[in-house]
């Protein structure tokens, strides 16, 4: 290389070495500086000038028996190179950002060791680390406010879960609480209802005191049930009914709260609409009674008016609107905007005048978004209003196993002795179509055989008292000879247990309660007059329930089912109306209060089966479950007793609590006669 | 297998006996650095062929990797090697800091870097001042990688390994990983006379 390449080539290379991005500081083996570039010029305070020929603990005094120094050293003595990480050393040299700042820089340094005519040198290089290190603190700054954050919401999150859990829980303890006395009054009426002692005035006095106790049922169900909706926990079940006969039961279950005002429950069931759906009539009963309700409450004169009527069809769905419609006290606009919110009702002052949670329309709505209808309302303050809802419902036809006749032109006897009634059912078999006589007495209607004998197809008889004269009438009649095939249909007000079995023992072909005629009257009479044509007796009597195919409700018979139970409850009331119930089964009964008791009377005597009440004092009903399914293990006890779980909490984990604790079945409180009988009997046979 | 023996057990211990000497330097060092006691040894050492060396069980293993470019009195390459999740823990536990995953990730590079550096310039340093001859050493290269890739380049050029297990001890967690030399296998003789001469001398 020529000396004008050597100086050329010595140019560069210091060019190189003062324009580079880094920091260079050259050590000599003495400890003196010998280079020190641009960079450092820059960064470090200190000029070329101030630091050549110095030694580094001159210029940075701070480095005394630093990490720096020993590598330095190690670098000139040993010859190794040496890295001094950011990680480690955090800002080790006084560099910073310009020449005014107090900002120390981060940097990273490898040191090299090199040789200069035979001198060991070292060589600084610094690498400048402080924007990647502001990066990584914001980085680092990002991860711990999102930790910070996710801890605040874990919390929340927490908070949450304990508070929904409490909601659970009261909901729980509430529906146990409100279900312990029910479970009494329900037990105690239905008890009662089958003595057959009753007079049927006391038996309409029972039962009205049952239903009402259903009703509070069904109230502590509504709010056990918008919490389900609310969690979205909501299912729909879907069987065959008749919207007809729902909508007369709801209408009739609010009556009583009309209390004598002026005021008219009226129903417009739409010819053209059918009445028998698949579909959840439940949810549907509820909303109409909701709906009932309100408008029972908020009307003082004029009439309350449910009104079904079909917008058409589309494959097998009928497109029904059902409203209620009432002259009551009315809605602001504002007020009806409001309407369908939880919690809420149409204005502060109404709830003190007439009382409510204000969760009935929310319900109402959520039940009817469920379906997949919609629910709306017209309103007019002072005038009243119409809440109706829309709803695509499966048609299904009526069991039509009976034949059927043509009733027109057919003539019947109308045997009233209420009188009120006939003018009702005349009006309604004339519109069949049929030809109408009117009796008002046994004798009346003995007299018009006798007299004029003109030709009768159909004898409907309603009776005051129908246990004396349904059977005093019809042997009257079946004793003429002419009217010996006559069929007969009988009304009443009232159902009673038995008198299915009664009526159709005594010859009466079909048997019908006036809330229940209404809507079916038609195709009563029209299968009646089947059979008549065709000379026929039916196997069973004809009623609604047949026709609708629901189980029809019989005299209790005793039942085939005998051993020892063991009753397991804290409460003495529960406890004797159990007892009650399983003693009219037929078995012997013997009784625990709590369940320590229970597994002492188990291990000392022997029992068929156990009914286990769940939360009692000392030991409750899982403990003890537990107890006596270990014992069984560890005594080698078998077979295993039957643990049948009385509860009056109704809620799906409840029961999976009791099958856990190693009991076989559960039974809610209140207990349903056919409900136990079918349970115990799945176990006992 | 190669049943050459390429240093007697004598040999190896006084090998092994070094490095951990220099080990033992670096800890003390770091620990200096850190202001915190950190402890390391290497309780064993084996000397083979490099094909007959696995690194991993798993050849997919990722490995955070020093290496240091050692020449002069011998060619070798240094590495100080630990599983990239335990490289991680130790960076952690270096820092003394709780630090989120992916903070430790950015500081894995330098960190490893210098712990390297410090861990392979003190066991060569020794190794050097043994053998009386000047051991050159380059600055260290960090990888991350399969431990196939860090040793496939030795393997075809057949060389040989020093392997040694290193324990290492911080706030009272251990953690263990590699320490490797890796020489061209003529290096070997020259290693053999030079630990021999060091042994007779001290025998």
């Amino acid at each position: 290389m020529t000396s004008k390449a050597i100086h050329m080539n010595q140019q560069f290379t210091s060019s190189v070495i003062e324009q580079i991005n880094i920091g260079l500081i050259g050590v000599d083996q003495n400890g003196q500086i010998i280079l020190w570039n641009q960079w450092l010029e820059k960064y470090s305070h200190f000029t070329a000038d101030d630091a050549i020929n110095q030694r580094l603990l001159s210029i940075f005094p701070e480095l005394k028996n630093s990490r720096i120094m020993m590598a330095v050293n190690d670098v000139i003595n040993k010859g190794f190179p040496a890295v001094i990480s950011n990680v480690f050393n955090r800002q080790p040299l006084p560099l910073f950002s310009n020449s005014s700042s107090t900002d120390r820089l981060y940097i990273s340094i490898n040191m090299i060791p090199v040789k200069m005519q035979d001198q060991s040198c070292c060589i600084i290089q610094i690498n400048d680390l402080t924007a990647s290190v502001k990066r990584e603190n914001v980085l680092e700054q990002q991860v711990e406010e999102r930790k910070k954050a996710e801890a605040v919401m874990e919390i929340a999150k927490q908070k949450a879960e304990e508070s929904n859990r409490a909601k659970s829980d009261f909901l729980a303890t509430m529906s146990h609480e409100i279900r312990t006395p029910m479970n009494g009054v329900l037990s105690a009426t239905g008890l009662l209802m089958d003595d057959h002692c009753l007079s049927r005035e006391q038996y309409k006095l029972i039962e009205v005191a049952n239903q009402s106790g259903q009703n509070l049922m069904s109230i502590i169900n509504d709010i056990l049930d918008f919490s389900k909706i609310e969690s979205g926990k909501m299912t729909l079940e879907a069987i065959n009914f008749n919207l007809h006969k729902t909508i007369l039961d709801a209408i009739d279950l609010m009556r009583p709260k009309l209390e004598r005002r002026p005021v008219s429950l009226e129903i417009d069931y739409s010819v053209d609409c059918p009445e028998f759906f698949f579909a959840d009539e439940g949810r549907i009963r509820q909303v109409i009674l909701n709906l009932l309700s309100n408008a029972v409450k908020f009307t003082t004169e004029g009439f309350v008016r449910v009104s079904v009527r079909s917008e058409g069809h589309h494959d097998n769905e009928e497109c029904i609107v059902i409203s209620v419609r009432d002259s009551g006290i009315g809605m602001t606009k504002e007020q009806q905007s409001k309407l369908f919110q939880a919690f809420t009702q149409a204005d502060s002052s109404t709830t003190r005048r007439f009382g409510g949670t204000g969760l009935g329309l929310a319900i109402c709505k959520r039940i009817i978004e469920l379906c997949q209808g919609d629910i709306q309302i017209d309103s007019v303050i002072d005038e009243g209003s119409d809440i109706w809802f829309k709803l695509n419902l499966p048609v299904t036809a009526v069991n039509q196993n009976h034949p059927t006749a043509s009733i027109e032109k057919k003539s019947v006897l109308v045997l009233d002795e209420e009188l009120s009634n006939a003018a009702t059912l005349q009006k309604k078999l004339s519109e069949l179509g049929m030809r109408v006589f009117r009796v008002s007495t046994i004798k009346d209607a003995i007299q018009f055989f006798s007299k004029d004998r003109p030709s009768i197809h159909l004898i409907i008889a309603d009776f005051v008292k129908p246990e004396v004269s349904a059977e005093k009438f019809i042997k009257s009649i079946r004793a003429e000879t002419a009217l010996k095939d006559l069929p007969l249909i009988i009304l009443t007000s009232v159902m009673m247990p038995g008198d299915i079995e009664k009526f159709q023992s005594l010859g009466y072909m079909a048997y019908l309660t006036k809330i229940e005629y209404q809507s079916i009257l038609e195709r009563v009479v029209s299968i009646v007059m089947g059979y008549a044509e065709q000379g026929e007796i039916p196997n069973e009597i004809i009623n609604y329930l047949s026709l609708t195919g629901a189980e029809i409700p019989r005299l209790t018979k005793p039942i085939d089912l005998t051993g020892k139970v063991l009753l397991v409850d804290d409460l003495k009331v529960n406890r004797m109306l159990a007892g009650c119930i399983l003693k009219k089964i037929g078995f012997d009964v013997d009784e625990a209060g709590n369940g320590e008791e229970a597994v002492e009377k188990w291990r000392n005597n022997k029992y068929n089966l156990i009914l286990m009440d769940c939360q009692m004092p000392i030991m409750d009903g899982y403990d003890a479950t537990k107890m006596i399914r270990l014992l069984e293990h560890t005594e080698k006890r078998s077979p295993a007793i039957p643990v049948i779980a009385l509860t009056a909490n109704a809620f799906e984990e409840d029961k999976q609590k009791c099958l856990l604790a190693g009991m076989n079945d559960v039974v809610t409180k209140p207990i349903e006669m056919d409900q136990l009988v079918k349970t115990i009997k799945h176990f006992l046979t | 297998m190669d049943n050459r023996v390429f240093l007697s057990e004598l040999e190896e211990d006084f090998l092994g006996e070094l490095f951990n000497m220099g080990v033992g330097k670096s800890a003390n060092a770091l620990s200096q650095m850190l202001g915190q006691t950190i402890e390391m040894t290497v309780p064993d050492i084996e000397v083979l062929p490099i094909h007959d060396f696995n690194l991993q069980q798993s050849q997919y293993f990722p490995l955070c990797c020093v290496s240091q470019q050692v020449s002069g009195a011998f060619d070798a390459v240094s590495m100080l090697v630990f599983p990239h999740n335990t490289s991680l823990n130790v960076v952690a536990m270096m820092m003394g800091e709780q630090l989120p995953a992916e903070a430790l990730i950015e500081l894995q590079e330098e960190a490893m870097s210098e712990m390297g550096n410090v861990v392979l310039n003190a066991c060569m340093g020794d190794i050097s001042n043994v053998i009386g001859d000047s051991i050159f050493l380059e600055l260290p290269t960090y990888r991350l990688a399969i431990s196939d890739l860090l040793i496939d380049e030795h393997e075809a050029k057949g060389d040989v390994v020093i392997h040694m297990n290193i324990k290492l001890i911080i706030s009272s967690s251990k953690e263990s990983g590699s320490l490797l030399l890796i020489l061209d296998p003529r290096a070997l003789p020259k290693l053999k006379v030079v630990l021999n001469n060091y042994i007779n001398a001290y025998s």
